[in-house]
């Protein structure tokens, strides 16, 4: 997997405000194969038909 | 989980959504039941996938700096009070957006709690790449 460091890059503010980092912009995406609460399993390849939205929680309680 | 209410914004742009936890069991199940979570919460216990977008551990100011304190101001504003956190609040969370050929489009990682892109920031963006990849 490609690590980057938080903060680091240059940055692209949006029209809509948002900042972006742009230090991973344009490289592949890290590949994965996580499980959800039931044990299915999702991976990166699942997705070639679409874009997807990964939301990285910082925490749920 | 406000993006939810976007969902048919999302789904006609073709975007899929996942969101990723480094916390498993009750507080996962608790989070998919109070947000009716409609999407695929993965667990990412060794946090590989967070490191891999650069998404670390927050420091001090970062999670108790004015931005902290300016976005609690603005929950408190709507009477809504986060009660305390029972998790690592020092991980940092954010956004990623990969496109249909496995690049990825959009990286946004989050400075503290209060560093969160809304929804329609996050829709604009989206409007703004595809449109250029057409």
């Amino acid at each position: 997997m490609m690590a980057v460091k938080a903060g680091h890059g240059a940055r692209d503010v949006t029209p809509g405000g948002v900042v972006f980092m742009r230090s991973v912009v344009g490289r592949s995406a890290a590949p994965f194969t996580l499980s959800d609460i039931e044990g299915k399993t999702y991976s990166l390849d699942d997705y070639r038909d679409s874009w997807l939205l990964m939301v990285f929680h910082r925490h749920l309680g | 989980m406000q993006l939810q209410q976007y969902e048919t914004d999302l789904a006609r742009r073709n975007v899929k959504v996942v969101v990723v936890t480094f916390e498993a069991g009750f507080l996962a199940q608790a989070y998919i039941e109070d947000t009716s979570l409609r999407w695929p919460l993965l667990i990412d216990t060794k946090r590989e996938l967070y490191r891999a977008y650069g998404m670390l551990e927050a420091g001090f100011w970062d999670i108790w700096g004015p931005g902290t304190w300016w976005a609690y101001l603005k929950e408190f504003a709507h009477l809504r009070f986060p009660g305390k956190s029972k998790g690592d609040i020092s991980q940092r969370g954010g956004d990623v957006v990969v496109d249909s050929g496995g690049i990825v489009r959009l990286h946004h990682v989050g400075q503290g709690p209060g560093d969160r892109p809304s929804a329609r920031s996050i829709l604009a963006a989206l409007d703004r790449e595809q449109r250029g990849r057409k």
